[in-house]
């Protein structure tokens, strides 16, 4: 086995036997990347000699007695979150060459705990999408057929971890961003509710539903990159101040007894025979492992996209509004002496993709005067209404599981042309991200030889219990050992 | 459904985008498209909503209200980014005609 291909676990393992040693480890995913991501385009910027540099201070730090769960650990960042000194680019053409000057928190944690920073994932512009078809610069192939998609916008992370570019990745999820890819790439991302990871450093989308999370290999290994990003950050006033759980504590702890639901329409006769049977198999597990599995119905779930594809754009109209190109970011070749309505015109007319126009706009009509209550607030009251559903099945219930996405990757340029066809595909993340509950995708199987993930959901701040469902059902199965030919 | 043509129009002055002829008939087709799909919103009881309830706990977070030095590189980086800028300080043009 390559050294690239270790879990987090195992190089950790390794590393404090002093059998490996994290400039080993770095070079074997540098080469790993070097050879495979002409093929996958995973990468937006690869950060060699840096990586090299913390790698050995990694190797002092370990040589000096020191211990930490991801101290030698390389790792990939999705290009929306903030790396001093380091391009960040958010995939637009906007900011191609823009250099942050601070690290994002979960990157000065990173920094800290001794990880190694590899480079920066491609994503869908701003993260608006999900296929990276949405990127200014180049679309990511899927490790499992590179003629489709990973999903997205986390998309260049999820390729990496399935083509072991890494030992993991960070991501961010604002409507299934981390999931989504999760499922089409067979690797475990993992949602944590909202205010559980701080947003500083990770540009604003949506800001009431943004979240930073891990892809990884293994369920155990999404625990202990959460212990380290989790928690309090005086920059953000929304992350909770709860204590962090020991998330790998209990995540062996057997599931008998727990009550796990699944919604109904869920299972509705739009899904395919072969998503059905994966999802019917993944039940027959859940009882074999001795949980109690029931149907329940969510009616107001299929409102979930209409609601989000509200709040998002109107979200985004006003963070983007920020993008003005004089501060930093595209500056139009226009002459000057135009009037500075004009410079705004063209710098933000030019610099923006088409997907990051679309939805400024339509957030700006929907916040707009006289279509305010008809779009902002009523979709403001169904998203309440959401919450407030999952919410309570979530009382009765310790998790409800759904499949992550309704089908498996889809062909590169299959449904690009149609925007509200991509919207779809949120159906079954959006609900969560609505409410601000942490949920998991780990891999539920292959049809035809394509992967699709299993969703978890659980209550506000339960990520504990998530990951003890999610871990339970990964060591009774054998879908996450499977690895892409590439 | 698409948004007419002033509507359009409307909507893109006011979210700050220079766009193309065409740009502004393809986007006002799609954002038609878009909103007709929301528009099942329309079908769903939200009498009973109390549109004040708070998804989450929110609190102040109090920080002394100081000045922090910003370290050195942190300020050349920042500053590398500007358009133009004179004499450390990032220059626009004029706000006010």
């Amino acid at each position: 086995m390559n050294l690239n291909q270790l879990t987090i676990k195992e190089a950790r393992a390794l590393l404090d036997k002093k059998e490996i040693s994290a400039v080993e480890l770095t070079r074997a995913c540098l080469a790993r990347i070097k050879a495979t991501d002409k093929k996958i385009k995973a990468l937006i910027t690869l950060c060699e000699k840096s990586a090299l540099d913390s790698a050995h201070e990694a190797d002092a730090r370990i040589a000096k007695g020191e211990k930490g769960t991801l101290l030698g650990i390389p790792y990939l960042v999705k290009d929306i979150i903030l790396t001093k000194g380091i391009r960040t680019t958010a995939a637009s053409k906007m900011l191609e060459n823009y250099v942050a000057p601070y690290d994002a928190t979960v990157i000065a944690k990173l920094n800290s705990a001794g990880a190694v920073l590899l480079g920066k994932t491609n994503l869908d512009e701003f993260a608006h999408g999900a296929s990276t078809e949405n990127s200014a610069f180049f679309t990511t192939k899927n490790p499992w057929d590179l003629k489709r998609v990973p999903g997205g916008s986390s998309g260049g992370s999820a390729a990496a971890v399935a083509a072991d570019f890494c030992l993991f990745a960070l991501g961010s999820d604002t409507g299934g961003s981390i999931r989504q890819p999760a499922s089409f790439c067979s690797v475990v991302g993992f949602k944590p509710s909202y205010g559980r990871v701080s947003r500083h450093g990770l540009m604003s989308m949506t800001s009431s539903t943004d979240v930073i999370g891990p892809m990884t290999k293994t369920v155990a290994d999404a625990a202990i990159v959460m212990e380290v990003i989790a928690g309090e950050d005086n920059y953000d006033s929304t992350v909770s101040r709860a204590k962090v759980a020991d998330y790998g504590q209990n995540i062996a702890k057997s599931i008998k007894g727990l009550k796990i639901a699944i919604p109904k329409e869920c299972l509705g006769e739009e899904l395919s025979f072969e998503v059905k049977e994966l999802m019917q198999n993944a039940i027959l597990k859940f009882k074999e492992l001795g949980a109690q599995v029931t149907e329940i119905s969510l009616p107001h779930t299929k409102y979930g996209i209409p609601v989000y594809y509200i709040i998002t754009p109107s979200e985004i109209s006003s963070n983007l509004a920020r993008l003005d190109g004089f501060r930093y970011g595209y500056h139009s070749k226009a002459k000057k002496g135009e009037t500075l309505n004009e410079i705004y015109l063209n710098n933000r007319g030019e610099g923006f993709g088409p997907e990051v126009k679309r939805r400024i706009m339509l957030g700006t009509y929907a916040l707009s005067a006289g279509y305010f209550d008809a779009y902002y607030k009523k979709a403001q009251s169904v998203r309440i209404l959401i919450s407030q559903e999952l919410n309570s099945a979530l009382q009765q219930f310790d998790v409800i599981i759904t499949p992550t996405s309704p089908h498996v990757a889809f062909k590169i340029g299959e449904q690009n042309q149609d925007p509200l066809q991509m919207y779809l595909e949120d159906i079954f993340v959006s609900g969560p991200s609505l409410a601000g509950l942490p949920a998991v995708s780990i891999p539920v199987g292959f049809i035809n030889n394509l992967p699709l993930g299993l969703q978890i959901i659980g209550a506000k701040f339960q990520e504990a219990t998530v990951l003890q469902v999610a871990n339970n059902f990964e060591n009774a199965t054998e879908w996450h050992k499977h690895k892409a030919k590439i | 459904m698409s948004l007419d043509i002033t509507e359009i129009k409307h909507v893109a002055a006011l979210s700050k985008l220079g766009l193309s002829a065409t740009e502004l008939k393809r986007y006002g087709e799609q954002l038609g498209a878009i909103l007709s799909y929301i528009d099942q919103l329309a079908e769903v009881d939200t009498s009973q909503v109390e549109t004040s309830t708070r998804l989450g706990d929110n609190f102040n977070v109090w920080a002394e209200d100081r000045a922090i030095v910003w370290d050195d590189d942190g300020r050349q980086i920042a500053l590398e980014q500007a358009w133009e800028t004179k004499d450390r300080q990032i220059k626009v043009p004029r706000v006010l005609e």
